[in-house]
């Protein structure tokens, strides 16, 4: 599935067999839960954590890629001879080139280019690629390559996409077919309202900009392929290199443990890594490939820019009847998918529901999923509507939302949720915050003015339930867990660690991760989409305490006792009836002879009839200068619910981390396109798309795990995190600055400049 | 003249020399060449383009007490030969010898401070310098240490944590144990010029303003660089080729601060940084405009004279400059002439200084007490920015409460910085009240006619302009008009 498709899938809870018996979600933990650091902390701040960037082999060349500079044309001629001749340029793959003639392929689509397509439809286009025996020869050989281009007319803006005569970016023309889910009447629902609001909201163009630039390396031994690849999905890389090049899966092994960042622009297999394949093999040797800064903004995916007409009724009594949402949005310049319907179907009840969603065609970069894809620009909409509305009814935002709050999941012919925490996270967070308070006492006039707002959200996917892991006990006591999933920052490998740790008694310092490498360890989906802990945690346990069970049998064989007589802790067997011993695992015959203990586990599949989702409300405060337009965040409280909390230290980096992303969302990065004159992207590096820096984020932070111990959902009672932390932020901002300002800023981000224009029509028109 | 760059990496003296066609090249980055090292690839590159601190590493030099200054520096803006007479010192560094962690690694661990880890290297070492600097750093200064190294994890919430965390961890660690030796080392390395030449490529580096001059002579056309920071981006960004390049961070005269009764002189390739520590202590207004010029590790590098030489009209030290009446001095070769700001702000990035000459200082004269001075700048985010408008306004008030004399000088509104000379003559003899601002915001407006571009709209800049002025009268005088606040004070718009 594409993590844009409006409606998530229909699910159907689990055709398999349900959780075994005996599995259910522990009770009170020893080190799942605790505040351990992170397992490989040692390596990551000590710089001896190797990159896919840091990786050197004997002989290895630098490949670079001449990318279109212009937003749509066609490569006419091209002249290498300059760059042929170069010192140190080994090889050059354009168009012509017989290796490099493959097509390429969007989700299922079918093959809509190639991996070089002399018709360039965006600015960042793959045009040629060289490798040298240095990264900055192999630019300058880019430098001395001509190419004739066939400039063509191109569209930078979604309305002008949509235009009669505007140029297409394919044949068929840009506007894709209207996709449209009901349920309801909502003809009927807005007759009921009392109060029927309609708003447009949009957003911009937002770039995923992980710290590590794409990179990978490629290998060739005989017919096998090695790659490392700045990935968050090893697997997923392994299936789609495979394809292409034509080869069994197992001869061709992708590497990614340690990479720097991806938040989705990472989940799928990108052209630079078969080009680098590709030039790997021509020239018998390993070639790298590090995308540049610049390269990152341009063609490695987005989320993508949405228009957003809301309309919702409401009853006196805070009854949503109705809700229409009809979204136009552009993945770019190839079918990525802009939907965003979600929210609008399954975070508040309601009966008469419509969303009409249209992906239209632009000349730039292919979105990729961003964290959370189609909900902040949901929430943005959603959440100030229901500001809105609440304000409208005179009702308190936060009171207006409990009053909504769904405990099952609309979308999928009302399955109950195993757990809707949506109140908890609201009045738990509420009182934290000091809302009733601040609503009452905050200062809303003069030229700074605070204001408070509130925003929630929940993420629409369970994730997959596809993971192995494998536990190995080793006759020292010591432990090694094998799992295929990348720790893309998040603390995966520490956090199934600690699973491993609960369940074995083995020390966290005694247990090492093996992880991402498709040679070597077992299948796990790729890290993204909150589902990383979800779909892996439930498996490692399994595995461990597969390995327990075995252990204590053999345990009790040799001391002559039942299983039911010993206990597991600190690496040691005790018995619990006399005579008292504490055997060290190290110390255990039937261990040692058996060298090592292996436990396999398989996640099982998701509870019958019942729908595990997070759900997450935030609090802001913020502080507007109505002179100069600047906005502050001046506090912040987070409330989530993501079923168990496995590690306070991840927990807190997660929810911190996603509120810094919404406050780039909500209030200072979007992609600029010279729409105008030439169509190129301008504010294409880090100094003019700015993302939040430390200046940025709220002095106040404060986030709360509310777990509604959810014992349904799976074996470690997880539900996701990474996503919800992000989908609310800008929301609660915006709605803070209404609360400051009287203004309603519909569009994403809140710069100062269009906060300044606002408050000076407000100014004109006096305060609404 | 001498052709080998001598510096300290992992404790010991490193001579560097440059061959046609081997590497490094001159125009080699301290990143590049750290990371081509086995044991250095911990020093991560994000962008080299000096916007994200992934490359931050800390250089060390005598502090002329017998002791080090530590101070943390984007290495992908640093041409090798820059390093000259300093220890280098990266996040493979920082372990001791027995591998234990330094204080500040060990405070990133506790606090998870630590996510993908790409940042990681180079957070670390922005809080070791800060660490070697500050005993306690309170939470301002922790986040302006580590304000040019950007997270896309974890939100910083934890970075500061640990950056609060690491109390004390400078004072007593292995540099603090080995400073006696590495001062000694540095001091060994001859400081007279360097002169390298490969490959048709020519990098002087003099060691006095008489050997500059002639260089400049001899090549006219050669780049002439003081921070680099600029020059840098040309190489790393456009991968031009600079055939010649004169480097001034090397003449000990253009690093020298003076202070007179009268003025403050700053040698040209005073860094940013240290402008700032000065003026924090009596040119407040500078101070504050300087608080969030770029990030740390920028100002660490970025120098006075760059910042004029570039002229920008964002350039953030130019309206503050002009507003306190300052003075370049130029030195040729024949001899010495002292211009104020304005008059050598040609144009767009164009400067009246000759092609025989250098920026050699900027004079900036104390304020008498009655006249007030401050400095604002706007942009999209607080931090790692250069403006999208700034301003310096000027006002004497009278004791009847009329001005008496304003200058109103204005960054990112024109072609260059300039002042807003007939809204100036009109607020003359006026009396200083929010009538009379309302008029000269209003006369603002057609004063000017700025650019439109990704930071800011024309009407947006014209609005700001007008904005800052009314804030700047909010600020020096009270609802009835009277002055209430007398000291100049610089304030983050
Ligand atoms: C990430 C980043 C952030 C930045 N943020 C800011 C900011 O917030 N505010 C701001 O104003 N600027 C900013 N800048 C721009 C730049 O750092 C400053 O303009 C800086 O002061 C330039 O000084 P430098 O010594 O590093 O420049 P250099 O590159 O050494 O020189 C700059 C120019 O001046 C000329 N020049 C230098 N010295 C002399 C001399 N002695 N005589 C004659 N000509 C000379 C050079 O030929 C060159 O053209 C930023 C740059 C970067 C990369
Ligand atoms: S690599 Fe980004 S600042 Fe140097
Ligand atoms: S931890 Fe990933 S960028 Fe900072």
């Amino acid at each position: 599935m594409t993590l844009y498709d409006t409606t998530m899938p229909d699910d159907k809870p689990a055709d398999g067999q349900p959780a075994p018996a005996g599995l259910k979600p522990w009770g009170e933990t020893k080190v799942v839960g605790t505040r351990a650091p992170r397992i490989d902390a040692y390596e990551r701040v000590s710089g001896a954590a190797i990159y896919t960037q840091d990786i050197s082999l004997p002989g290895m060349l630098h490949a670079a890629i001449l990318r279109c500079p212009h937003p749509h044309a066609n490569v006419r001629r091209m002249d290498l001879s300059k760059a042929k001749n170069m010192p140190g340029v080994r090889a050059i793959l354009t168009h012509e080139s017989p290796s490099a003639d493959l097509p390429w392929f969007f989700g299922d689509k079918g093959p809509m280019s190639k991996l070089f397509d002399p018709h360039c439809r965006y600015e960042g286009d793959e045009v040629a690629a060289v490798a040298a025996d240095s990264p900055h020869r192999a630019w300058d050989a880019l430098k001395a390559i001509t190419v004739e281009y066939e400039e063509l007319p191109f569209v930078s803006e979604i309305e002008e996409a949509m235009k009669e005569g505007a140029p297409p970016v394919h044949e068929g023309g840009n506007r894709g077919r209207v996709r449209t889910s009901e349920r309801g009447d909502i003809a009927k629902g807005f007759a009921e309202a009392d109060v029927v609001l309609e708003e447009t909201y949009r957003t911009s163009c937002e770039l995923h900009t992980p710290m590590e630039t794409h990179a990978s390396v490629a290998q060739w031994d005989g017919s096998r392929l090695t790659v490392w690849d700045s990935t968050q999905g090893v697997f997923d890389v392994q299936k789609t290199l495979a394809q292409y090049f034509g080869l069994p899966s197992s001869s061709v092994r992708v590497i990614g443990h340690y990479m720097g960042g991806g938040f989705g622009s990472k989940l799928e297999l990108g052209k630079y890594t078969v080009i680098t394949a590709l030039l790997a093999r021509d020239t018998a040797l390993p070639v790298k490939i590090c995308l540049s800064r610049e390269e990152t903004f341009l063609c490695v995916g987005n989320r993508p820019a949405n228009i957003m007409q809301l309309k919702a009724g409401v009853k006196n009594d805070g009854t949503i009847s109705a809700l229409h949402l009809v979204n136009v949005g552009s993945g770019g310049a190839y079918p990525a998918g802009s939907g965003v319907g979600y929210l609008v179907q399954d975070l508040y009840l309601c009966r008469n529901v419509k969303v009409e969603e249209t992906n239209v065609f632009i000349n730039a970069g292919t979105a990729r999923a961003m964290r959370a894809p189609g909900f902040p620009q949901c929430a943005w909409a959603l959440e100030q509507m229901m500001d809105a509305l609440a304000s409208k009814i005179g009702m308190d935002p936060v009171e207006f939302r409990l009053k909504n709050v769904p405990a099952y999941s609309q979308t999928r012919n009302n399955t109950p949720f195993t757990t809707t925490g949506l109140k908890e996270c609201l009045t738990e967070g509420a009182r934290v915050f000091g809302w009733k308070e601040a609503k009452a006492t905050i200062r809303r006039e003069g030229t700074i003015r605070r204001g408070v707002g509130v925003a929630a959200g929940m993420w629409g996917w369970e994730g997959s339930t596809v993971s192995t892991a494998i536990v190995k006990l080793f006759a020292d006591g010591s432990a090694n867990l094998n799992i295929g999933a990348s720790d893309i920052g998040t603390g995966t490998k520490t956090v199934m660690a600690m699973v491993v740790a609960e369940e074995l008694g083995v020390p966290l310092e005694r247990i090492q991760v093996e992880n991402a490498d498709t040679a070597t360890t077992s299948f796990a989906p790729s890290s993204g989409g909150s589902q990383t802990v979800v779909a892996n945690s439930p498996a490692v346990r399994k595995a461990a305490v597969e390995v327990r069970t075995r252990l204590l049998e053999l345990a009790a064989e040799e001391l002559k006792c039942t299983v039911a007589d010993l206990s597991l802790n600190d690496g040691a067997i005790q018995t619990l009836t006399a005579p008292a011993r504490t055997v060290p695992l190290h110390e255990l015959q039937s261990l040692a002879q058996r060298e090592m203990l292996v436990g396999v586990g398989h996640r099982d599949p998701h509870p019958q009839g019942k729908i595990p989702l997070p759900f997450a409300a935030q609090f802001a405060e913020v502080e507007v200068n109505t002179r100069t337009g600047e906005t502050r965040i001046v506090k912040f409280v987070a409330a989530h619910d993501s079923g168990r909390m496995m590690n306070r230290l991840t927990f807190e980096n997660q929810v911190f981390g996603g509120i810094a992303m919404g406050i780039g969302f909500g209030t200072s990065e979007r992609r600029i396109l010279d729409a105008g004159q030439t169509g190129k992207m301008v504010n294409a590096n880090w100094h003019d798309y700015k993302i939040p820096t430390a200046v940025d984020v709220p002095p106040e932070h404060t986030c709360i795990s509310v777990d509604p111990h959810d014992t349904e959902c799976n074996n470690t009672g997880t539900k996701g995190l990474g996503e919800p932390a992000t989908i609310p932020t800008a929301a609660a901002i915006a709605n803070a600055i209404f609360d400051a300002t009287g203004i309603r800023v519909t569009q994403a981000p809140v710069t100062p400049m269009q906060l300044l224009a606002l408050l000076a029509g407000q100014e004109k028109g006096g305060r609404q | 003249m001498q052709s080998t760059v001598l510096f300290v990496l992992d404790g010991q003296l490193v001579r560097l020399g440059f061959s046609p066609g081997g590497y490094p090249h001159v125009t080699t980055t301290l990143l590049q060449y750290l990371r081509s090292l086995p044991g250095h690839r911990g020093v991560k590159e994000g962008c080299a383009e000096g916007d994200c601190g992934a490359c931050t590493v800390v250089l060390a030099e005598p502090d002329g007490d017998g002791g080090l200054r530590y101070r943390a520096v984007d290495s992908c803006l640093f041409f090798l030969p820059m390093i000259h007479g300093k220890q280098v010192i990266t996040v493979e560094n920082l372990r001791d010898p027995s591998g234990n962690l330094h204080g500040v690694q060990q405070a990133m661990v506790d606090e998870f401070g630590s996510q993908c880890g790409f940042c990681t290297p180079g957070v670390v070492m922005s809080l070791f310098a800060l660490h070697k600097t500050l005993s306690a750093p309170k939470r301002e200064q922790v986040v302006d240490a580590i304000a040019g190294n950007l997270c896309r994890c974890t939100g910083y919430r934890s970075i500061i944590d640990a950056g609060l965390g690491a109390v004390g961890s400078g004072a007593g660690d292995q540099f603090h144990a080995d400073a006696g030796r590495i001062h000694d080392l540095l001091l060994s390395i001859p400081r007279d010029g360097l002169m390298i030449e490969t490959g048709g490529r020519r990098y002087s580096r003099p060691s006095t303003i008489e050997e500059a001059l002639d260089a400049r002579r001899r090549e006219p056309d050669a780049v002439v660089l003081c921070g680099a920071t600029d020059t840098a981006l040309r190489v790393t960004k456009n991968h031009e080729e600079i055939p010649s390049i004169i480097d001034l961070s090397g003449i000990a005269a253009l690093r020298a601060q003076r202070r007179t009764d009268a003025a403050f002189f700053f040698g040209a390739a005073v860094t940013i940084q240290e402008v700032m520590d000065t003026a924090e202590k009596g040119i407040p207004s500078l101070a504050g405009m300087l608080a969030v010029f770029g990030s740390r590790q920028i100002r660490n590098i970025a120098t006075i004279g760059g910042n004029v030489g570039t002229a920008s009209p964002i350039g953030d030290t130019l309206p503050v400059l002009v507003a306190l009446g300052a003075e370049i001095e130029l030195t040729g070769s024949h001899g010495v002439r002292r211009l104020p700001v304005e008059e050598m702000l040609t144009g767009y990035r164009r400067t009246a200084c000759r092609s025989d000459e250098l920026i050699t200082g900027v004079s900036i004269p104390r304020i008498p007490s009655d006249i007030t001075v401050r400095a604002y700048k706007v942009s999209r985010r607080a931090d790692l920015d250069i403006s999208t408008v700034s301003a310096a306004f000027r006002v004497r008030v009278d004791g009847d409460g009329t001005v008496d004399g304003a200058i109103l000088a204005f960054g990112g509104m024109a072609e260059k910085v300039r002042r807003a000379r007939s809204t100036e003559e009109f607020l003359q003899g006026r009396p200083w009240t929010r009538e009379t601002v309302d008029k000269a915001m209003a006369g603002l407006s057609d004063e000017f006619r700025p650019l439109c571009d990704v930071r800011g709209s024309a009407s947006f800049r014209a609005a700001v302009a007008r904005n800052l002025l009314l804030k700047f009268w909010a600020e020096t005088a009270g609802a009835n008009g009277q002055r209430a606040v007398a000291s100049a004070e610089g304030v983050h718009g």
